[in-house]
């Protein structure tokens, strides 16, 4: 076993620490009314506009979280499905719409569930009825499994649209391609390269990546959730300027 | 209270599980191997949980007679089923009955509903050249070259196939995953900032 | 909104033009029509004070079990009034106006009949049928008003004493105004004709004759205010018993009356009705001006409809649709009923089957090579990542323990266990011990088949000396960093027999992490192979990990192969073929790899089809464009 850190790991340590003090800086500074700039991602777009058009079918509408678990690495994904489903939840509770999530994760069923009973509105708060708790569903604990639960809520539930945003393979296909069969706007979004080609395919809109994590800054404009978003492009934008360096260096002198 | 205790449960572990990535100290490895041990008990509880709702919500289809509940009424049975099967005082999973409703029920069933994705591959591909043609005439041109790459007729109809592929998967598919992977790790490492400093605490913990 | 006062049924701000009332076809008529006599209060008509209270005859109202809902209120929920109704596409506002405007709101027969009214036409309209007829509770509606507006504003009411001092002027002018009228009967100008003669042609035929025959079929006297007794006074002006009073027996057969001639200042401030629709409003504003308590209180401002209804801006212009309510409700019906579902219903039946067609060609192209057991193609050489998990592991000394790791589940079985199976028969070729473990629970089953194949074939290879089926490790990422930092936990049963593990000798000498000489990666997504790399590569950077995936994951683990993590990496059956190849033995799968060759070219196929199609009607579809 080693006994000194290693360096890739200080450097992290290292770079986690000094994003703290800017994390606090640039809330406090969007707290204050200071603007955040955000370039259009026509997903975001789509999303913000899905509750009304499910209000107006008179339809319920489903959010996945992917097939993630928690604990896992990409837990991230799935707390940005369920930033998402935070939202959406929320614009629901205002217009009597009912969400309808599928899970993977036992673990996510009372996550989900509260997250649904405490956005809504005061007037309905506190009646966990079990169509509410209903709402939130296990489908499998695999994904082609959960994909094929999914597959059949789709087709048999009166839905208007499908959010499909978290951590999905080639299952998504699945999912993908009986939401578009039944006509149902689609926003779906992975990190996983692997579910990518598909998602463009089928889905109306596809988040790409980190676009993912940009939920609750674009629907919610959440203000920790736009110091973030800065931060991120800080340090992306470092990293641009790192790479392009050590590629200009490494050609110029080998 | 109610408020403030989780909230400082979450940031208490967080912060311990992050440190035992960056320390060596026994300490705190030692208590983080405990609190991972709890998160796995936890999770393996958490199925019981997605025992009552799946039973919660297909006894609801069966009971409303909700359109295709005879499906709801074969899962809930055959889950049933498996539980029995697999109860304490046998052999759990590794139980013959077990085995058997997996070898020829569950492995077939999700082998042949993976191999779906081959025909939806096509349907979906031609929905989205209808709906977007350029993209997804770009998308599948560089698709048709690796799969040519990956299979023997590739090199049947041009010897260069393979080594296009070897190019196209080496270079610009690895950038763009290059890419993808350090967004989401920055994505992640905000994530986890936002959930350790509590700033969306007046949302998660209320 | 310039917050101008309008009048009840403007359809447009006087000032400013903005709409008043929204624009659903079914509200449109509702709108526009009086609604019957405005409610008048039997107190001081201050008007909003007026409307915050309950007029008289609201409990006649009330029962009405078939009253039509004022506006939108009953068919607009309360939350799409906080909701403005987004932009929408032309198909979805034909779906959405279906829901939200109601047909039965489309009724002419009350317009025309209200609007009949207002010009003073149908004298012949015996007030006595309607008295006779059994009332229905709409006609019970309109009497009441109809008394109620007559005994408010009578001058013989007693309720006569009701009326304030500041309304008993403007009131005696009315009714003297009226009086002066009653001596010329049905004295209608010139310019008021051409109304009554557009109205006559646009609705009396159809709409007006419509709603009559309504009207008989369900035996509904007709009761509008045009039954009323053409004395030229307004029915709340008549005398309590004029109402009684028989019908002239034909109304063609009255005298011819004269023309009313109107003073020239009068005639210079006539206006000059442009289109009916201006000739419709304007009717309906004299109406709103001359009737009820608030006669002569001109621009009377009705509080309840301005406040109930949310006002949409702007298209004035759509309030033509009042021209022919009729036909405005068969276009809903062409839009919104039968003949599109019919149409649908059409398209629907005969489809070509592409779809069936294209999904045969796959299906055939997958089956064929595997029934004949085909091999159609050969591999020749092997790629570098195939070359360096073969070097991996014939650089590991012979009689070690080798751990692999069965992350994959029955969904890619078919293209997973050809590499499983290649890479445990050349451990076994060098006599190595191997360990199974999953992160996933169908993990074990899917190792102990693979074991099981790869054992059938070698006699030296018994379970529990050359393999044991360490099980499903709970937990995925978690269960790997206690794995990583921990020893193993050996005190736990195997999968297969139930053993303790440390029992078995294929364990030997087995602790830690420190005694695997080897972890090989069976993982079918590219967390699985993440998460190993992570949680065990990153604790031990020096134990050798290499790592067999689907053909989709490669291009997301290759970043781990080009950076070293992995030192070796396969892929897809065309991997384990590849590997196979290494070994000396004859690739594995040759049928399957006919099938998979075979089966992306009709993919291709497929798609170069599609292509050729799309580019084919998009043209076709410009070229009618243009």
């Amino acid at each position: 076993m080693n006994t000194v850190l290693p360096l890739e790991r200080a450097l992290l340590l290292a770079g986690i620490l000094l994003s703290l003090p800017a994390f606090a800086f640039v809330t406090l500074r969007v707290r204050q009314g200071r603007q955040v700039l955000l370039r259009s991602i026509p997903g975001m777009d789509l999303m913000a506009q899905l509750v009304g058009r499910a209000l107006e079918e008179g339809k319920s509408t489903h959010l996945s979280v992917g097939v993630g678990k928690l604990g896992e690495a990409s837990t991230a994904e799935t707390m940005a499905g369920l930033t998402a489903l935070d939202v959406l939840a929320e614009r629901c509770s205002a217009t009597g719409v009912e969400p309808l999530v599928t899970v993977p994760d036992p673990a996510l069923l009372p996550l989900t569930q509260d997250l649904i009973q405490e956005r809504r509105t005061p007037s309905s708060a506190g009646r966990r009825t079990w169509a509410t708790m209903s709402q939130a569903r296990f489908m499998g604990p695999d994904a082609t499994a959960y994909a094929v639960g999914a597959m059949d809520t789709l087709q048999h539930e009166a839905l208007s649209n499908s959010v499909t945003i978290g951590p999905f393979g080639p299952e998504f296909l699945l999912i993908g391609e009986t939401g578009a069969r039944e006509d149902l706007a689609q926003v779906a979004g992975t990190t996983n390269p692997e579910g990518l080609p598909y998602m463009k395919l089928t889905a109306d809109h596809t988040l790409v990546g980190e676009e993912l994590f940009a939920t609750g800054a674009y629907l919610a404009k959440w203000p920790s959730h736009l110091a973030s978003l800065v931060i991120q492009d800080s340090v992306r934008l470092l990293i641009v300027l790192v790479i392009v360096l050590g590629v200009a260096l490494r050609t110029t002198w080998g | 209270m109610r408020r403030r205790l989780p909230a400082a449960v979450a940031t208490a572990v967080g912060t311990i599980v992050l440190l035992s990535f960056f320390t060596l100290n026994p300490v705190i490895r030692g208590i983080t191997a405990f609190l991972t041990h709890t998160a796995m008990i936890v999770a393996a509880f958490a199925f019981l949980l997605g025992v009552l709702n799946v039973l919660l919500v297909h006894v609801r289809k069966i009971g409303q007679r909700q359109s295709g509940w005879g499906y709801s009424l074969a899962l809930v049975v055959v889950m049933l089923v498996v539980l029995l099967l697999g109860r304490p005082g046998t052999q759990g999973p590794a139980d013959s009955g077990v085995e058997w409703i997996l070898r020829n029920v569950q492995i077939p069933l999700q082998a042949t509903f993976f191999s779906l994705l081959a025909f939806f591959v096509v349907t979906a591909s031609y929905r989205a050249l209808r709906t977007r043609p350029r993209e997804t005439s770009l998308m599948l041109l560089v698709a048709a070259i690796v799969l040519l790459g990956q299979t023997p007729l590739g090199p049947k109809i041009w010897d260069q196939f393979p080594a296009l592929k070897d190019w196209i998967l080496a270079v610009p598919t690895t950038a763009g995953v290059r890419g993808i992977l350090l967004g989401t790790a920055l994505g992640t490492v905000a994530t986890g900032i936002r959930l350790l400093t509590l700033t969306d605490r007046e949302r998660y913990f209320k | 909104m310039c917050g101008a006062p309008n009048d009840a049924y403007n359809i447009a701000c006087t000032r400013c033009g903005a709409r008043l009332v929204p624009l659903t076809p079914g509200d449109l008529p509702e709108d526009t029509k009086p609604a019957g006599p405005t409610p008048q209060p039997e107190g001081p008509p201050a008007e909003p004070a007026a409307q915050d209270q309950p007029p008289p005859v609201e409990p006649v109202v009330e029962p009405e079990p078939t009253a039509r809902p004022r506006f939108s209120e009953e068919t607009a929920s309360p939350l799409s009034r906080l909701f403005p109704r987004p932009e929408r596409t032309s198909e979805e506002t034909i779906e959405g106006e279906s829901e939200w405007a109601e047909p039965e709101t489309i009724e002419p027969v009350d317009l025309a009949a209200r609007l009949s009214h207002v010009l003073g036409e149908d004298a012949s309209a015996p007030a006595a049928e309607s008295a006779g007829a059994q009332p229905t509770p709409e006609s019970e509606m309109d009497a009441a008003l109809v008394d109620d507006d007559h005994a408010a504003s009578s001058p013989q009411s007693p309720d006569d004493e009701t009326v304030p001092d500041w309304l008993r002027s403007p009131l005696e002018e009315s009714v003297a105004l009226a009086d002066s009228e009653d001596a010329e009967p049905t004295p209608l100008p010139g310019w008021l004709q051409d109304s009554e003669e557009s109205v006559s042609t646009a609705l009396g035929a159809g709409a007006t004759g419509w709603g009559k025959a309504e009207d008989e079929e369900w035996g509904v006297p007709d009761d509008s205010p045009q039954s009323e007794p053409d004395t030229g006074i307004p029915s709340w002006l008549l005398p309590a018993d004029a109402k009684d009073q028989p019908p002239p027996p034909d109304a063609d057969a009255a005298p011819e009356p004269e023309m009313a001639t109107l003073p020239d200042w009068l005639k210079s401030l006539q206006p000059e009705a442009t289109s009916f629709a201006d000739k419709v409003e304007e009717a309906l504003q004299r109406a709103e001006s001359t009737s009820g308590l608030l006669t002569g209180v001109h621009g009377a401002l009705p509080v309840e409809p301005i406040i109930a209804m949310p006002h949409i801006v702007g298209r004035v212009q759509e309030s033509a649709v009042v021209e022919d309510a009729r036909a405005g409700k068969l276009l809903m019906r062409l839009l919104t009923g039968r003949q599109p579902a019919e149409r649908a219903v059409t398209a629907e039946r005969r489809p070509f089957p592409w779809r069936a067609i294209g999904h045969l060609v796959l299906l055939l192209a997958l089956i064929v090579p595997l029934l004949v057991d085909s091999t159609l193609f050969n591999i020749e050489q092997s790629p570098a990542p195939a070359q360096a998990l073969y070097s991996t592991v014939e650089a590991i000394p012979e009689d070690s323990f080798v751990l692999i790791a069965f992350d994959y589940e029955a969904d890619l079985a078919g293209e997973m266990e050809p590499q499983a199976e290649a890479i445990m028969r050349h451990l076994r070729s060098r006599n190595q011990r191997i360990g199974a473990i999953s992160l996933f629970p169908q993990g074990p089953f899917l190792a102990q088949q693979a074991w099981n194949r790869v054992s059938q074939d070698q006699a030296d290879a018994q379970y529990g000396q050359s393999f044991v089926n360490l099980g499903f490790l709970v937990g995925r990422e978690v269960g790997l960093r206690t794995l990583a930092q921990g020893p193993l936990q050996l005190d736990r049963p195997d999968f297969v027999r139930g053993q303790t593990l440390q029992n078995f000798p294929a364990l030997a000498g087995v602790k830690g992490l420190e005694d695997i000489q080897l972890i090989v990666l069976i993982g079918a997504r590219p967390d699985a192979i993440r998460w190993w790399v992570e949680q065990v590569g990153s604790h031990d950077s020096q134990k050798p990990l290499v790592a067999a995936v689907p053909a989709s994951v490669e291009p997301a683990v290759r970043p781990y192969y080009h950076s070293g993590q992995l030192r070796g990496l396969i892929s897809g059956l065309m991997g384990a073929a590849d590997y196979d190849l290494q070994t000396g033995r004859p690739p594995a799968g040759g049928a399957a790899i006919d099938a998979l060759t075979l089966g992306t070219a009709a993919v291709l196929l497929l798609i170069a089809v599609s292509a050729l199609f799309t580019l084919v009607t998009h043209r076709r579809g410009a070229d009618q464009r243009t």
